[in-house]
């Protein structure tokens, strides 16, 4: 949470910041023919700002297409961005050796969604975790038979498990062994790429009670990319809100649930079915119609207007300004919406 | 007590399935993926089929409509549709039964359309198939379809093929196939599972209208108890190939009375982070088809287990009016054994 700094998109990030992204930007080319002439550009993320605080649970959350995963490859840098920062620790990740960003890569690691493909079937579960070990020189022989058990018995499997392969295991316990390999490496950083998505809701909670203990005993940090919000309330510190590739909102979990501003996010929270009636029945009406813009011919000015209840003509060709609202709650203050900073019900 | 689940008043129903039998041919010999099951869908209802992978959700629904893959088959029980037992209808029969009578849609919209043809010419056809149109009625009344259904820009989406259409105008185009004959029971298998948040609730409120409209009762089947509390009027739960549990949604939402529900609702991670609370998982998972507990199925990873709930399988009990749970909890003389506030929300 970004409460004891008020203004966390300052030049400088605090010294328990350890990732900070700055302004970063990825653009896709759309290539055609035979000699790829650039014809346009998929703007799957743009100019983005943000810090993670260490051993902190962020939540990149926002529907398909609005930049979430790309989001998480550029921090890990798995793609290159096209413009802006990703700093690890201060340290600039475009500007690293090839060795440099290979150790760094140990701190950084990644769970994906599928625990059905992101497993290699022909693997067992010994090389599976102990890759991670190997590539980066860790530990061999004995020693890491020894890791391997150690990890598995972290995430609740066993040395029984040590020789199956991936078809032996049931979902969760498959997303139990990708936490395990992608904590082979000791890192500090996890992106969660959603990573319980797939997971029946019975299931889900054995692997977010496993997250939250885990990040308990061995302070990790995570990025937590998600479209589910009822998981985001659970797990995350702060919660950042993207639409279309920009931040439209931004604050401490309790804070943006309590009290969402921005008219997207509303629209979100208004959509997700709610189990007790009676919360159901206090409810926001639903607000956003239509569906999601092609992010490779966005919406001039608010990139929202096309859906928004409150469109107005200046929201159209006005790019709004980001402010912040409250301490550490920061939103896209579009003009519709908004007149001297206060909100329009 | 009475293991045949409902009490015999099938008359008033649309829909009265009969401790629905479904088995497959394996290589390990017939194994039954769906057992005992009993439930009515009364005209103008929407009863909510809920469960995790594995429960038999699926396999009930398609059983009804006669689509089980070829080692499928129904080994026993009714399906009473309309006062007429089609449980064992020849395919002939079943086919002017389908579409006509009842309609399905699925989770993903694109199977089912046909990438060669355009919306108009799928829509025709199916008007051609059952009555006796014109071209150009056809096509009048498939605009109006669309139309009915809130398809953005109907007219010139008559002429599209289906991979100019997003998710969500695919489902469009699905539900007014369904729709387009005025059937009296809809079965909507997981419809919005695949779609955005925004764009599930606008898809869920457009099955709500048509069903007020037309009157056609709903089997929504889902693993999303958010969607059922939103869309049901009854819900059926069930668990490793049976129904565990059923009621009025409310009822069964706020107080569950078998172990396994109020378990479920206990793991859904939006109760526990308005709570503050630990998520409660449900430890082990579903039980494998080939080696099924003979007694209680939830017994293995029930919190409430006894020693008659590994030994005696416990039969449907009946608590009021449209109100039943398969649980030992419910007999009379082991009520004593339950505990007061079993879920938290």
């Amino acid at each position: 949470m970004t409460v004891t700094e008020p203004s966390s998109i300052s030049a400088e990030a605090s010294s328990d910041t350890i990732v900070e992204v700055r302004n970063l930007t990825k653009h896709f080319p759309i290539e055609k023919g035979l000699l790829k002439r650039t014809v346009g550009q998929v703007q799957a993320v743009n100019g983005i700002s943000f810090d993670v605080r260490r051993g902190s649970t962020v939540a990149l959350v926002g529907e398909s297409g609005c930049g979430k995963t790309t989001t998480g490859q550029l921090i890990l840098h798995l793609l290159e961005p096209t413009s802006g920062t990703v700093r690890f620790e201060g340290r600039d990740l475009a500007g690293l050796q090839r060795g440099e960003l290979r150790r760094l890569r140990q701190r950084m690691q990644i769970i994906f969604q599928d625990p059905f493909s992101s497993l290699d079937p022909r693997m067992s579960t010994l090389s599976i975790v102990a890759e991670g070990l190997e590539v980066h020189g860790i530990a061999s022989g004995k020693q890491k038979v020894d890791r391997v058990v150690e990890l598995l018995e972290l995430v609740g499997l066993s040395s029984r498990d040590l020789r199956k392969f991936p078809h032996e295991f049931s979902g969760g316990q498959r997303q139990r062994i990708g936490i395990a390999r992608a904590l082979a490496t000791n890192p500090e950083v996890i992106v969660c790429d959603e990573a319980v998505s797939a997971l029946d809701v019975s299931i889900q909670a054995q692997v977010l009670n496993l997250l939250k203990d885990l990040q308990a005993e061995l302070n990790l940090t995570y990025l937590f990319i998600t479209h589910d919000l009822n998981v985001v309330r659970y797990i995350s510190d702060e919660v950042i809100v993207m639409y279309l590739g920009e931040i439209v909102e931004q604050a401490a979990t309790e804070d943006l649930f309590e009290n969402p501003i921005h008219p997207y996010t509303r629209s979100l929270f208004s959509a997700v079915p709610v189990v007790d009636p009676d919360l159901a029945e206090k409810r926001e009406p639903f607000l956003a119609s239509g569906e999601l813009p092609s992010p490779s011919n966005p919406p001039s000015g608010c990139k929202f207007h096309t859906r928004c209840p409150f469109s107005c003509e200046a929201a159209t060709q006005q790019i709004p300004e980001t402010v912040e609202f409250e301490p550490g709650h920061r939103a896209a203050a579009c003009p519709c919406y908004t007149t001297d900073g206060v909100r329009v019900r | 007590m009475d293991t045949g689940g409902l009490h015999a008043e099938t008359s008033d129903a649309v829909l009265s399935v009969r401790q629905l039998r479904t088995e497959f041919a394996t290589r390990h010999g017939q194994v039954a993926a769906v057992s005992d099951v009993s439930f009515d869908v009364r005209p103008g209802e929407t009863v909510a089929l809920v469960g995790e992978s594995g429960s038999g959700k699926t396999v009930t629904a398609l059983s009804i409509m006669h689509l089980l893959e070829s080692t499928g088959s129904i080994a026993g029980g009714e399906v009473i549709f309309e006062g007429r037992d089609i449980a064992h209808l020849e395919e002939r029969e079943m086919r002017s039964l389908r579409g006509e009578k009842i309609a399905m849609i699925f989770q993903d919209p694109s199977t089912c359309l046909d990438p060669l043809f355009t919306v108009e010419h799928q829509l025709a056809e199916m008007l051609h198939l059952h009555r006796d149109i014109t071209d150009a009625e056809a096509r009048t009344r498939a605009l109006e379809l669309l139309r009915h259904v809130g398809m953005p820009d109907a007219e010139a989406r008559l002429d599209t093929y289906q991979h100019k259409l997003s998710g969500g105008q695919r489902q469009r185009v699905m539900i007014a196939m369904a729709l387009a004959l005025s059937p009296s029971l809809l079965i909507a298998d997981e419809p919005t599972t695949a779609l955005d948040v925004t764009v599930q609730a606008q898809i869920l409120d457009l099955l709500r209208t048509l069903a007020d409209e037309t009157g056609a009762a709903i089997l929504f089947v889902t693993h999303d108890l958010g969607v059922v509390a939103e869309m049901a009027d009854r819900v059926v739960v069930m668990y490793a190939g049976q129904v565990i549990e059923q009621g009025r949604v409310r009822e069964v939402l706020k107080t569950p009375q078998h172990p396994y529900t109020a378990a479920l609702l206990n793991s859904m991670p939006g109760n526990a982070a308005m709570t503050g609370q630990r998520l409660e998982a449900i430890d082990g998972s579903v039980p494998s088809l080939f080696n099924m507990p003979h007694a209680c199925r939830f017994a293995p990873r029930c919190k409430h287990a006894f020693d008659r709930c590994t030994v005696e399988p416990p039969p449907v009990h009946e608590l009021g009016s449209d109100r039943n749970a398969r649980c030992w909890l419910s007999d009379p003389s082991e009520s004593w054994r339950r505990q007061p506030a079993e879920v938290s929300t």
